[in-house]
């Protein structure tokens, strides 16, 4: 990882936090490994990385087992926040820290185009 | 700091020659289904179950797997910097550590240490005949990918103890993936 290419990467991110209700955001490998990050407070970047590859790995083996097509994104909903996780490419994942009544349509929204950034970016 | 050097000299010189036996050093208690190494329970098993741990959680988590493995191979170098390294050479310096990497790893049957260095910002670990790799290789046969996640977070964790510095281990070259060597490039974060 060059670090323009971070750099570049940070700005889609910081991109993000414009938009109501979107709290933190980072950019990691399907296995695992952080690329770039704009998360503050008391979350530790690399391990949240690391957990939210594997949620993204189950969820997608979950849904080849039952045979449903490819994952589209994942969702866990807490009491006060949600994440949120998209394919950003085929070796990367957008994952994004929404508080819970973030509104989810625009959020969604916003995710699909800095996905598709992030994508090219490491293509 | 001269008896530390001293020491580590000294264990360097005992395991080189083969005098550390670890049959003689193995505490076998048969009657209770134990056994030990100074009081530390011990377990046998076959280095193959390295790839039917690679298999199994591949199959729940897909291709965030290495995130497990190297998470598991993360707190297995956090205990071992506390419990052997520490435990061994409590003032220990990096380049001790540089001297001594080739010879306890090889004599605990990880593989043969080709070469290990560290320098400011960037350090290289070179295996040949690492136990990941080949069960890996043994049991599913080549891949198109490096597949030591284990050692990659072993490693990284060990040396960021070791040196206070924050390091990644990756691995840039896989003997599971047909490479002469497993090669671990050390970056800092």
């Amino acid at each position: 990882m060059t670090m323009p290419t971070k750099v570049i990467i940070e700005e889609v991110l910081g991109g993000l936090k414009k938009v109501g209700g979107i709290t933190a955001s980072a950019v990691v490998t399907r296995d695992g490994l952080l690329v770039a990050s704009d998360v503050t407070g008391e979350v530790d970047a690399e391990t949240f990385a690391a957990m939210t590859a594997t949620m993204t790995g189950a969820a997608e083996t979950a849904i080849s087992e039952i045979q449903a097509g490819s994952l589209d994104r994942v969702i866990v909903e807490g009491e006060t926040a949600k994440i949120i996780s998209v394919g950003a490419g085929s070796k990367a994942l957008l994952v994004v820290l929404a508080a819970s009544d973030a509104p989810l349509g625009l959020v969604l929204l916003k995710i699909g185009d800095a996905s598709r950034k992030v994508n090219k970016i490491l293509e | 700091m001269a008896i530390e050097k001293l020491k580590a000299k000294l264990i360097k010189q005992m395991l080189e020659k083969g005098i550390l036996d670890l049959k003689k050093v193995l505490e076998v208690d048969a009657k209770n289904g134990r056994i030990s190494i100074r009081g530390e329970r011990m377990l046998l098993t076959s280095a193959l179950g390295f790839a039917n741990l690679h298999g199994s959680v591949q199959k729940i988590a897909g291709k965030a797997a290495p995130a497990i493995i190297r998470g598991y191979g993360s707190s297995c170098g956090k205990r071992d910097f506390i419990g052997v390294w520490k435990a061994w050479l409590p003032d220990i310096e990096v380049e001790t550590v540089l001297s001594l990497f080739p010879v306890i790893y090889s004599t605990v049957g990880w593989g043969k240490v080709i070469g290990v260095s560290l320098g400011q910002d960037e350090g290289r670990i070179i295996f040949k005949n690492c136990f990941e790799a080949d069960a890996v290789l043994r049991t599913c046969g080549k891949r198109d990918s490096p597949q030591c996640h284990f050692m990659t977070g072993y490693l990284g964790v060990l040396f960021s103890q070791m040196t206070g510095k924050d390091w990644q281990a990756t691995e840039t070259g896989c003997e599971a993936k047909g490479d002469e060597y497993c090669e671990f490039a050390l970056t800092t974060k």
